[in-house]
């Protein structure tokens, strides 16, 4: 069987459902298509393989409504998906290891590779036409598009940190305000000693120009300085705020960073456990999570101080990501397979699919263009919450 | 198993159980043994008969089960094994004799199995007289009488080297030792026949660059078992210019020339002890030919060393995890990470912990002292014990 699946995704489509295809199954989707309707679905590059061989899975539609659907993956080959970012519905990005990039146009599944061996641990941009990539290392990638062609793809334009004395080490989250407007976080390497929250002012000429960020005013005694800690996630807004967590339930809240330097407090998140999240409602309602369930709500007070309240989530599995569509619509995924949503009054666990008896791999990302497209990624799984046309993983 | 087996014993004390068994639920419901919920199967009208709770006929129990004890100086209670526990060996406070000078001395160490101190030879030494107090008394390297093992006689006259009796092919038996007569200075061709400066007037086929004169990287030494002006050892002559550079090509490092002249690495390997490294599935880091998806100090990317301490199987457990170029923690079976905190590893003994038994969060009768015995909070038939 896996012989004859493998040709099925011999090509960079996954979903062999290209041009007016696409319409088709997309609306019979909600008839339960049938695997002869995909075949029928007119005239397409791959559809000829499927013909010859008549064993192979062919690959149902994905659209789960509510529900989350299993997407299938180009290849049964162990894959860790590590991040997922997308400027629309129509331009979704995942990152993993080893090597591996996968891209949704709201038609097609293409994958393509950055040629590295690096961990591309996450992923973000500002726009369509601005993409970042970011390692456990120095290296960087770029694109200004993904590209349909016929070399593969994803654009990725690479930068070395240790070449161009730029960033010097691993990153952890990416977040901007805009494609001028971009921050980075990552961890504390005693032997390093580097800062660990850098801002550029975009990618320029083929490389960020990073500047570290000092958290820590100047005193008399001491000038402006970073802090030695180990960052995990950031978010912000576009009121010139900006949230980053990390190790030890460190919480830093930047403000005002429209002015050089902003001004950069230290929050009390009430917990030393290892935050591994952070996201925010625009109007300053923002979460974070973390290790063994942690789950914080920082909330501000009449006097513009921040207070963060604990959260009852209904598990211990360590949160990895955070993203939400409004105050009363926040995902938050983690270990074995662990989804919760937020609808405002409580966290509830969210059922997914999964191979029977077998243990569910962890979560790492999650990320939607609205209430109904959400994506969740993370070892050997990549789950989609609505109707879009994406393949089905076979059970 | 024990527990299937104590709850069989309990089943097949039959009848009087009914009486017994409501006056225990409370205290079933308590520990980790709460029977599973039943499922709507249960009522099947089909069925040839209800199945009972598993747990049916258990009570808490405080005694310790064998071979786990209470000992003074321990956390917690029946925590200490002491069928393996060097500091308990078959009794609280019965240390196995583990100090630094003693496993000097002995040259072994003392492990606890089946509860008795059990000696444990170090590197190449053995027991071969059976006697505890002089310890692992013979060395298996070089003794004919035991070479390699206890018993173990060479021929006569025949050495033992390197614990095998004789010497391997290539080497040459020189006094007590093994040595390559093609490449020894001190053993040149012969045993005792020792590489020195010929005299200036030895003629070109010893001086090939003129009398006493010695080219770059060069010196006289042992080759091809005849003493002789050649290349120093990791150097060698790629550019035939003997007699002008030397032996000007340093093959331990050269990347056009590892090993040897003209053996060229590939543009993404390094030549390192004289090798080229890496192979194709590997990534170089510095010196390491590292596999980026799989290895806890370069994970990710060269240099990326997973976060976490490794555990050295006795105060410390768990270690730092790689996988598919993204850092985890692992604990090993039996232990768990209960408070997330990857600074004490895993900190919890999920087989003894009566806060945590069998998982984290797991109480047993804390109360009542009920311990934690194999991971399971420790219960007996009700009708041999006490009810609470």
């Amino acid at each position: 069987m896996k012989r004859a699946g493998r040709p099925l995704f011999s090509s960079l489509v996954l979903l062999l459902l290209g041009g007016g295809a696409a319409q088709g199954v997309a609306s019979c989707a909600d008839s339960e298509a049938t695997p002869a309707a995909a075949l029928d679905a007119g005239p397409q590059p791959d559809s000829a393989t499927i013909i010859e061989m008549p064993d192979a899975p062919v690959a149902e539609p994905c659209s789960s409504g509510d529900a989350f659907c299993a997407v299938a993956l180009p290849s049964s080959t162990p894959v860790s998906l590590n991040g997922v970012w997308g400027s629309s519905r129509d331009d979704v990005w995942i990152v993993g290891s080893p090597d591996f990039t996968l891209h949704w146009d709201g038609a097609r599944l293409l994958s393509a590779n950055a040629s590295t061996r690096q961990t591309p641990f996450g992923i973000w941009g500002s726009g369509k036409d601005d993409v970042w990539s970011f390692s456990a290392g120095n290296a960087m990638w770029h694109s200004t598009g993904f590209e349909d062609g016929g070399d593969g793809g994803a654009g990725w334009s690479f930068y070395d940190g240790a070449d161009g004395g730029g960033w010097p080490g691993a990153i952890t989250a990416m977040w901007g305000r805009n494609a001028n407007d971009v921050w980075a976080v990552g961890p504390f390497v005693d032997q390093l000693a580097v800062p660990t929250i850098w801002h550029c002012d975009g990618w320029r000429n083929g490389a960020p120009q990073w500047a570290f960020v000092n958290t820590v005013d100047a005193t008399d005694s001491e000038p402006a300085h970073a802090e030695p800690l180990s960052f995990n996630a950031i978010w912000g807004n576009t009121n010139f705020e900006v949230w980053i967590v990390g190790m030890g339930g460190k919480t830093r809240y930047g403000s005002a960073l429209d002015k050089s330097p902003g001004k950069w407090t230290p929050i009390n998140s009430a917990t030393s456990i290892d935050l591994n999240a952070v996201w925010g409602v625009s109007d300053g309602d923002v979460w974070a999570a973390g290790a063994g369930g942690t789950m914080r709500r920082f909330s501000r007070g009449a006097g513009g101080t921040w207070t963060a309240s604990e959260v009852a989530l209904p598990t211990t599995a360590t949160i990895f990501g955070l993203y939400g569509f409004a105050a009363n619509d926040i995902w938050a995924v983690g270990s074995a397979g662990t989804i919760v949503h937020w609808d405002g009054h409580d966290w509830k666990l969210v059922t997914i699919p999964g191979d029977a008896g077998a243990p569910l791999d962890d979560l790492f990302a999650v990320w939607g263009s609205g209430p109904a497209d959400v994506w969740a990624v993370g070892r050997n799984t990549l789950l989609h919450r609505g109707n879009a046309p994406l393949p089905r993983k076979s059970p | 198993m024990k527990r299937k087996t104590i709850a069989g014993a309990a089943l097949g004390a039959a009848t009087l159980a009914l009486a017994v068994l409501s006056a225990c639920a409370d205290t079933i419901s308590a520990g980790i043994d709460t029977p599973p919920p039943q499922k709507p199967t249960f009522a099947d009208p089909d069925a040839a008969a209800p199945i009972p709770p598993p747990e049916a006929g258990l009570c808490n129990a405080y005694e310790c089960p064998a071979p786990y004890a209470t000992c003074p100086g321990t956390s917690g209670l029946c925590t200490t094994n002491l069928s393996n526990d060097v500091s308990h060996c078959g009794a609280c406070d019965s240390e196995c004799p583990n100090s630094l000078p003693i496993r000097q001395k002995l040259h072994a160490s003392f492990a606890c199995a089946k509860s008795r101190c059990q000696m444990l030879c170090a590197g190449p030494w053995g027991d071969c007289n059976g006697l505890v107090d002089d310890g692992c008394e013979t060395s298996l390297d070089d003794d004919p009488q035991n070479c390699g093992l206890c018993g173990a006689t060479c021929k006569a006259g025949e050495i033992c080297w390197k614990g095998a009796c004789g010497c391997p092919s290539g080497f040459t038996q020189c006094g007590d030792s093994c040595v390559q007569l093609d490449q020894d200075d001190s053993n040149c061709g012969a045993c005792g026949h020792q590489c020195t400066d010929p005299p200036p007037d030895a003629g070109p086929t010893v001086w090939p660059c003129g009398p006493s004169v010695v080219p770059p990287a060069s010196g006289v030494n042992c080759l091809a078992a005849k003493c002789g002006v050649h290349c120093s050892p990791g150097f060698a002559n790629c550019n035939t210019d003997a007699c002008g550079d030397g032996c000007e090509t340093f093959v331990v490092t050269d990347h056009d020339n590892c090993g040897a002249c003209g053996n060229k690495c590939r543009d993404d390997q390094a030549c390192v002890g004289g090798k080229c490294i890496c192979d194709a599935d590997k990534t170089r880091c510095g010196g390491d030919c590292v596999d980026l998806e799989s290895d806890p100090l370069n994970c990710g990317a060269c240099g990326n060393a997973c976060p976490g301490a490794s555990g050295d199987g006795f105060t410390f457990h768990g270690s730092p995890v790689c996988t598919l170029g993204r850092c985890g923690y692992d604990c090993p079976p039996g232990y768990a990470d209960c408070d997330h905190r990857i600074e004490n590893g895993c900190e919890v003994d999920l087989m003894v912990d009566p806060t945590h038994c069998g998982s984290c969060g797991a109480q047993c009768d804390l109360k009542g002292g009920q311990p934690c015995a194999g991971g399971r909070c420790l219960t007996k038939p009700c009708d041999a014990g006490v009810v609470h």
